[in-house]
């Protein structure tokens, strides 16, 4: 599905900066993959070169069998809107609107007819179990809730796979599991998922793991026994249910 | 993305800073008020102009000396009452401004001399005593006739008729009195003392007449005529172009022409505030780009094309400008009604202005909106989505 073969990207200037430097991946559909490595290692270019936001100045970029590194702007705006759902670490909601408004904003500029839109909307909305919040602005849900609202609207479109910028950075940590979870479930219903972190338990649920350094691959390794989101859930909501009846004894 | 998208999105954009938007949209309303308003003034003018011009009949035809050096006398007249067929009437007039005074009020006024013929050729009619007969002219005699605002302003409510009044240092008598005419601008054809223009010669001491004014008996007449007469003044002088003669239709134009120049001269002025709106459309459209350029990163992100965003941004320019234009035609015609009503113009609010306001403000909307729009469609996504 994504085939990166040798693909660089430079930044020009007076010290050019070689963000990736021949960087060869392959990333099959239905895969759950972490992209991981420390500031500056190249994974955020990766990610955006991967999103189609940016372009390659050296190599080949094909998505699902389409060569895009040679694509123009209005082109790649396609591209992202049909095959990638990104997930950010700031949500990036449209404050003004609904949050079935946000979820809907891909499709309105796929150009899909207003009932369509609507009944897909719904569909995902339940999905992701937000239905009573869809007439919800993101100022008035939590901060868990509006990243389900952005993975609602990254899935929309039913992209080949999703992209996720470190989606638990600004999440409480609970929250962040429900988020864990989520991807799990989509993963196992065959959305392929791509998540750049630089966190090793968010990383350890993936069932594949990528590490850069200085543009670089520098690990392509299997997960054999990735983490269960779900049970790591239920571990915490035990912790905190005890926390929770040990501080509670008084009362 | 559809239009009725786009429209929805702007709507939504414009109504969120409603203070804002109001503010930016006054630069078009005054720009838009301002046009329709001062235009309307212009165009009162020219039409009152116009309508006093017909009022005076459109047969007539005036004729006057092309320059100070030729002068026209009682003979000139005469020899086109007897020669000019399609003439029904021909009356010599001479007209001085001069100070009127009975006992101890005085009034300036125009004093014109003229025959008998005038009370007709102009479409006066008397209220009160009788007009000026040809025994007046052949006596040179001195009576006057005097016009509505005369008696006003002179006479004070005193009747008129039998009273001596003194006309340019020589003392005359009322014999009759003009009914009121009325008329807005310019010369009032009320604000007149007729004297027989024999007087009148004798009192400048001089032949000349200052126009002569003829009456046609068909106005489709005109053309034949005017070079009929031209034909005999180049027999009288030896030369050609020494009367200037003029039917009422080429007076009407040449006001017209005169109107139109200031109308558009009060259009271009009230057109540069409209321009400065325009700029200040520009200023708040960059300012929000700028603002939102976070929101612009994620729609790109999400497949917004370029010329999605270019849309979007350009519709919110227009939508100001276009709310501007609606209330500034608004605006513009209550101010026209109330400088109509309140003021001392003749306004008339002229359907072309409004539509002319209208679509430069649409112009304006597109024009200054187009450069925020291209910049933010212009946008780096990535740079966009990290912008803080």
């Amino acid at each position: 599905m994504i085939d990166l073969n040798r693909v660089s990207r430079t930044y020009s200037g007076a010290r050019p900066v070689h963000a990736l430097r021949d960087v060869d991946l392959s990333i099959g559909a239905g895969e759950y993959v972490a992209i991981m490595g420390p500031s500056g290692s190249g994974k955020s270019t990766l990610m955006n070169v991967m999103g189609c936001l940016d372009r390659p100045t050296a190599g080949r970029y094909l998505l699902q069998g389409q060569e895009v590194s040679a694509m123009r702007p209005p082109q790649l705006a396609d591209v992202r809107n049909r095959m990638v759902g990104f997930v950010f670490q700031t949500f990036n909601l449209l404050p003004r609107h609904t949050a079935a408004q946000n979820v809907e904003l891909p499709l309105v500029y796929r150009g899909m007819p207003g009932a369509e839109r609507r009944r897909r909307v719904r569909e995902v909305l339940e999905r992701i179990g937000l239905t009573e919040w869809s007439t919800h602005r993101p100022s008035q849900l939590s901060g868990g809730q509006q990243q389900r609202v952005a993975i609602a609207r990254a899935l929309v479109g039913r992209p080949s796979f999703l992209l996720a910028d470190e989606p638990t950075g600004n999440l409480d940590s609970r929250s962040g599991q429900e988020v864990m979870v989520l991807f799990e479930e989509l993963n196992r219903d065959g959305t392929a998922v791509v998540l750049v972190t630089h966190d090793e338990r968010i990383a350890a649920h993936a069932s594949r793991t990528i590490r850069l350094f200085d543009g670089r691959i520098v690990s392509d390794q299997p997960n054999p026994s990735p983490l269960d989101a779900r049970e790591q859930l239920a571990r915490f909501t035990e912790q905190a249910a005890a926390s929770g009846s040990g501080g509670g004894d008084g009362s | 993305m559809s239009l009725i998208e786009a429209g929805r999105a702007a709507i939504g954009a414009v109504v969120t800073n409603k203070l804002r938007t109001f503010l930016t949209a006054l630069g078009v309303v005054i720009g838009v008020a301002a046009v329709i308003a001062l235009v309307s003034v212009g165009y009162g003018a020219s039409q009152a102009i116009a309508g006093q011009i017909a009022a005076l009949g459109t047969n007539l035809l005036t004729i006057t000396p092309a320059d100070s050096r030729v002068a026209l006398g009682l003979a000139d007249a005469e020899r086109l009452a007897t020669r000019v067929a399609s003439l029904t009437d021909v009356v010599p007039t001479v007209s001085s401004r001069g100070t009127v005074k009975w006992r101890l009020n005085s009034y300036d006024t125009t004093v014109m001399g003229v025959s008998s013929g005038y009370l007709a050729l102009r479409g006066y009619a008397l209220s009160g005593g009788r007009f000026l007969t040809s025994v007046d002219l052949d006596l040179n005699r001195k009576v006057a006739v005097v016009g509505h605002t005369v008696v006003g302003e002179l006479f004070k409510g005193q009747e008129p008729v039998g009273q001596q009044v003194m006309v340019l240092g020589q003392q005359f008598t009322v014999v009759g009195v003009l009914d009121e005419k009325g008329a807005s601008m310019g010369m009032s054809p009320d604000d007149v003392v007729l004297i027989p223009v024999t007087t009148a010669q004798r009192l400048n001491s001089s032949d000349r007449l200052t126009a002569i004014y003829a009456q046609l008996s068909d106005p489709a007449l005109a053309a034949p005529t005017v070079a009929q007469i031209q034909r005999i003044f180049e027999l009288r002088f030896g030369r050609s172009g020494q009367v200037r003669v003029q039917s009422q239709d080429e007076l009407l134009e040449t006001v017209e022409t005169a109107s139109r120049t200031t109308t558009m001269m009060l259009a271009a002025i009230a057109g540069i505030s409209l321009l400065v709106g325009g700029i200040g459309i520009m200023n708040i459209m960059l300012v929000s780009v700028t603002e939102r350029t976070r929101e612009i990163g994620l729609r790109k992100a999400v497949g917004a094309k370029p010329r999605d965003i270019t849309g979007q941004f350009l519709l919110e320019a227009l939508l100001i400008s276009l709310g501007g234009g609606v209330i500034g035609v608004g605006v513009g015609i209550a101010a026209a009604e109330a400088l109509g009503r309140y003021g001392s113009w003749t306004t008339s609010v002229s359907p072309d202005s409004v539509v002319m306001s209208f679509g430069f403000a649409a112009m304006i909307g597109v024009g200054f909106g187009l450069y925020p729009a291209l910049k933010a469609a212009g946008m780096d996504p990535i740079a966009a989505l990290r912008y803080e």
